[in-house]
């Protein structure tokens, strides 16, 4: 599932400059997922129901981005709703569903669709590249930066490995979903993995150090704001005070 | 083992963010720069691990490796998880963007003390790869269970209407930690026996 898809429409948040989109985007997701009234949680949900028109993101890539997190809350909820404790709003032999349960699943559920919401609709309108690069603007230390870069590159690579050999595994007879009976199979797998990884990593370094690796990577990218993108970092800024007004009131 | 989008409150989030940057800026003090590809591919290979499900029971558990990633890294293990979890974050949802501090630390401190375990006690045990791969195991097994233990205390400071929760998903780690521990043990074993210099003891003083 690729994140990026769709990161070449347009549409305003496409648009906007990546540097203040990524800064925009993690100030929002954090409050957002802090308040707790009734108020700034609406008001947050609205925002980010908002933002995603605007992305004009495919609605079925926005589904699919939301069913993980969707998959977590209906194990979660159900849980939460009959173990919460305090007052009962149902009580059926030993079972009671709590009131206080339903309250806090209702605000869990709302939170965890907001942020998701605004994940999509700022994540999905850039490359991951491109979000990178834009962090290195924001003065995230070199170090940092080039290992998730490295790691970005890497995880890529190791999927198509790890899919390798778990095939070459399957020809053999194993079955991942027998767990514990072909757990050694697994560790095999898991070996494999890292030592092979461990072995090119000595040889990325080298190739690294001949190259003149200076702790950053030159890129031929330069980002330009204009006055849309300020106009839409004023609306940002505004939004971030209208929930903290809200929640704090 | 992650905590996904909208349950934590705001005291835990910005905690949790600030515990992972002071660790991080910790890691980043200590990382040589021939030092990246190595911690990227380990993440990767965590990355990677965690979509290795199979059934324990009723329940489906993922591997978790933040030991592994640890006594194979040290302290910069805490820069490959971190990145592993953003792109976990990313690429699937599993896990968050808000959650991302916590998670972090949720990963990192076990991966730290199954360092510090492996090579206090590893150091001990000389040569013996046996012994050293069951110190290994002992301490994967180790980290699943702190990483419960800390997935605990900050559900319940959350909020307490989270504590039934918290305690069934603390149950359901005690099955992984045993599996951690038995793939740390053979994991350990088979790169002590083809690759040994991937994981010495005495790690801690491994600055050279």
């Amino acid at each position: 599932m690729e994140i990026d898809r769709y990161a070449d429409l347009r549409s305003p948040v496409h648009a906007w400059d990546p540097r203040f989109k990524v800064a925009a985007a993690f100030v929002l997701v954090l409050v957002s997922a802090s308040v707790s009234s009734t108020g700034a949680l609406a008001a947050a949900a609205g925002g980010a129901l908002l933002l995603v028109l605007l992305s004009r993101l495919p609605v079925g890539f926005v589904v699919r981005i939301l069913k993980a997190p969707l998959a977590i809350l209906a194990l979660m909820i159900p849980l939460l709703l009959f173990t919460a404790g305090g007052e009962a709003l149902w009580s059926w032999g030993f079972l009671h569903l709590y009131r206080r349960g339903l309250l806090t699943a209702v605000q869990i559920a709302v939170k965890a669709v907001t942020v998701v919401l605004l994940f999509a609709g700022f994540f999905g309108t850039l490359r991951v590249q491109t979000a990178l690069k834009a962090l290195e603007d924001l003065k995230v230390p070199a170090t940092l930066l080039a290992i998730l870069m490295f790691t970005y590159r890497y995880i890529h690579l190791y999927l198509e490995q790890m899919g390798k050999l778990l095939t070459a595994a399957r020809l053999r007879g194993y079955r991942l979903s027998r767990g514990l009976r072909h757990l050694g199979a697994t560790a095999g797998v898991v070996v494999t993995l890292l030592v092979r990884s461990y072995e090119q990593s000595d040889r990325v370094a080298t190739a690294m150090r001949l190259r003149g690796f200076q702790g950053s990577f030159p890129s031929l990218r330069r980002f330009q704001q204009n006055a849309a993108d300020v106009v839409g970092s004023i609306l940002a800024a505004a939004w971030v005070g209208l929930l903290l007004w809200l929640e704090l009131r | 083992m992650h905590i996904s989008e909208g349950v934590l409150d705001s005291r835990v989030i910005i905690g949790g963010y600030a515990a992972a940057a002071g660790l991080t800026a910790l890691a980043l003090s200590r990382v040589r720069q021939e030092e990246i590809p190595k911690i990227a591919v380990m993440g990767a290979a965590f990355f990677v691990s965690s979509l290795l499900h199979f059934k324990v029971g009723v329940t489906s558990v993922h591997l978790s490796l933040a030991g592994l990633v640890g006594i194979v890294l040290g302290l910069p293990s805490v820069l490959a998880l971190l990145a592993g979890l953003l792109f976990q974050a990313v690429m699937f949802q599993h896990g968050g963007l808000s959650t991302l501090g916590v998670n972090t630390v949720i990963f990192a401190v076990p991966a730290l003390l199954a360092c510090l375990l492996y090579s206090g006690l590893g150091r001990l045990a000389g040569g013996r790869r046996v012994v050293r791969s069951l110190i290994a195991g002992a301490a994967s097994a180790l980290a699943v269970l702190v990483g419960a233990a800390i997935v605990l205390a900050v559900l319940r400071l959350s909020g307490e209407e989270l504590t039934g929760i918290a305690y069934l998903f603390s149950l359901a780690h005690a099955a992984l930690a045993l599996v951690e521990g038995v793939v740390g043990f053979v994991v350990v074993q088979q790169i002590l026996r083809v690759k040994p210099e991937m994981i010495p003891a005495g790690l801690l003083r491994r600055r050279s």
